[in-house]
């Protein structure tokens, strides 16, 4: 397996961010599904297990950059470290948390308690009126006085773009390496018989462990970039929504879940066809994106580049 | 209780449980609005709806998705639960509706009670007593029993187990589809394309309490789970917390945590 042609296509991304800021916008967005897709395929791919609860971590992330933000202004630009740790920080802390109760059960118990997750993060900063409640976090005139009017847009511009892009290199460099080393053996085996493996001697629940929070923390950064840097907002109804797992899931599995190629092929495609749809039929992006699920499901279920996979030989050593 | 019998004889998590309860809400809405129906006559109408739907569910996502792995069955749901509010945001509109069916009150013990209220808890016990009576007197319930302790002998012995299957679904969405058109009796105001979201959540916490695949315990769940929502909703608002009912929404999915944590196999199930 050689890992050339993922990273080539997102250090090219970059490259095309930083010489067309104009169009950093749309690249951020592709970038966007491009590491969403990569970061629910370390957890979902790796092990075959659903995690219907993947936005709360996209919105925990969001919010421990916008926190920072708008709570610690008094540390100028040192805030954007601190805070992206601090959002990295909770994703995993929530990841261990959620994974060391449910992570020991089996699919179908696991998938329940994920269901929850999402709803019941979103309620507890709605209830309980933490950071802003419903009201959210709006960090632009607090962004502008801390950086500087020009700074901060470029940060929300240029900056979101090649974080989000960054966040999507690191990914498939983890899903690489995971899925090269001994986790990746250890995930093999237990995706095809858990219980032979545990008989093995593996622990089924710490490999597992070790993919969700590594797909949370991404996860995590993820939603700091795009929605705390790039939109300089954070609103519960936003960041908690619904549909970015629906997003991550057809990005993974119409690429194809488990290689490391397949979000980035579908992510370009996964946004071309938003694109389109929002232009000839606008409002019905979310229906489309439940059909393409439901379809890709139906009738392509090893996604384009795991069929490309079997189909040719070779492949699979430049399309990992 | 839909959630429990398919789970129970499929071993499938309907995800999209939300969809049906909203299907089944808009069809209360629809008919009484419309054709002045009483909800209990909309009910018989929902039930042959979901009946309908569950068959089309099971021979077209749950049976050929089967094979493949629990993954896909999930993620197809899912995706068609979305599916399913997406269409009913087209067809309906993103508004909340409602309406109020009014045959007076009662009082008991000092409290006004609707009517209208209590017909639908009754008959929601029915339904479960029914369903619960049926699954152990009638060769059906029997052969649905025999095929969930093992489906290989249950071939055996002569039994369809596909048909066993398609009914399950069939009839557990149905019961989703009727439990939609009693909630409408319970919120004025709250029908909506995307109203399933929650109704999952509390579906789900319902069948996990009770134990997955036990009927009565997903009825004897409910009914607890309600007086836990109530009586957090009211020490939430003690305790001064600004959004007391979406604190209760959050205690639920602590609950569910804790019961995932400590007794998965649900409360009731020895």
């Amino acid at each position: 397996m050689r890992p050339y042609i993922p990273l080539g296509a997102y250090l090219a991304l970059m490259a095309l961010a930083f010489a067309l800021p104009e169009y950093s916008k749309q690249i951020a967005s592709i970038a966007f599904y491009m590491a969403l897709g990569q970061a629910v395929n370390i957890f979902v791919g790796l092990t075959r297990y659903v995690n219907f609860g993947y936005a709360a971590f996209l919105g925990i992330g969001a919010y421990g950059l916008g926190a920072a933000i708008l709570y610690m202004p008094q540390l100028g630009i040192a805030t954007i470290p601190i805070g992206l740790a601090l959002g990295m920080g909770l994703a995993a802390l929530l990841a261990l948390t959620v994974g060391a109760i449910a992570l020991r059960l089996r699919g179908a118990y696991f998938a329940i308690a994920t269901i929850g997750l999402n709803e019941g993060i979103k309620h507890l900063i709605i209830g309980a009126n933490i950071w802003g409640g419903g009201a959210g976090l709006m960090l632009g005139s607090s962004m502008f006085k801390v950086y500087g009017r020009d700074l901060a847009l470029f940060l929300a511009n240029v900056g979101s773009a090649a974080l989000i892009l960054l966040t999507g290199l690191i990914s498939v460099l983890a899903m690489y390496f995971i899925q090269a080393g001994r986790a990746g053996y250890a995930l093999a085996a237990i995706r095809q018989d858990e219980d032979a493996a545990k008989v093995m001697g593996i622990n089924p629940t710490r490999y597992k462990l070790l993919a969700f929070v590594t797909s949370a923390v991404l996860s995590g950064l993820l939603g700091a970039a795009f929605f705390s840097l790039g939109n300089m907002q954070v609103f519960p109804e936003n960041v908690f929504f619904i549909d970015y797992i629906l997003d991550g899931l057809a990005v993974m599995f119409l690429g194809g879940a488990g290689t490391v190629t397949g979000p980035i092929v579908g992510g370009l495609i996964y946004y071309g066809a938003r694109y389109l749809v929002g232009i000839y039929l606008p409002g019905l992006q979310s229906l489309i994106t439940s059909l393409i699920v439901f379809l890709v499901m139906l009738f392509l279920p090893n996604g384009i580049v795991g069929t490309l996979n079997r189909r040719f030989e070779g492949l699979r050593t430049w399309l990992p | 209780m839909g959630l429990s019998l398919i789970f129970g004889v499929l071993r499938v998590v309907n995800v999209a449980h939300g969809s049906f309860v909203m299907l089944g809400a808009y069809a209360a809405y629809f008919a009484f609005i419309l054709w002045a129906w009483p909800p209990f006559a909309t009910a018989l109408l929902a039930f042959a709806i979901g009946a309908l739907l569950g068959y089309l569910v099971y021979i077209g996502v749950i049976k050929p998705l089967n094979k493949a792995g629990e993954l896909n069955v999930l993620v197809a749901l899912f995706a068609l639960g979305a599916l399913i509010a997406e269409i009913a945001r087209l067809l309906w509109g993103p508004d909340f509706v409602g309406y109020r069916w009014n045959i007076g009150s009662v009082e008991v013990a000092g409290l006004q009670i609707d009517i209208s209220k209590l017909a639908g808890a009754v008959l929601a016990l029915a339904i479960a007593l029914s369903l619960d009576l049926s699954l152990r007197r009638t060769y059906f319930g029997r052969s649905i029993r025999a095929v969930v302790q093992d489906p290989v002998g249950a071939m055996v012995v002569g039994i369809n187990v596909d048909r066993v299957f398609a009914a399950s679904a069939a009839i557990g969405i149905a019961i989703t589809t009727v439990g939609g058109v009693f909630l409408t009796l319970f919120i004025p105001v709250g029908i909506n394309p995307y109203m399933g979201g929650p109704y999952t959540l509390i579906g789900f916490v319902i069948a996990v309490l009770g134990g997955l695949g036990s009927l009565l315990g997903a009825y004897t769940a409910g009914l607890l789970l309600g007086v836990i929502e109530s009586l957090g909703f009211y020490a939430f608002s003690v305790a001064g917390f600004a959004e007391p009912s979406e604190m209760a929404l959050f205690l639920e999915f602590a609950l569910l945590l804790l019961v995932l944590l400590f007794k998965p196999t649900g409360l009731f199930k020895l």
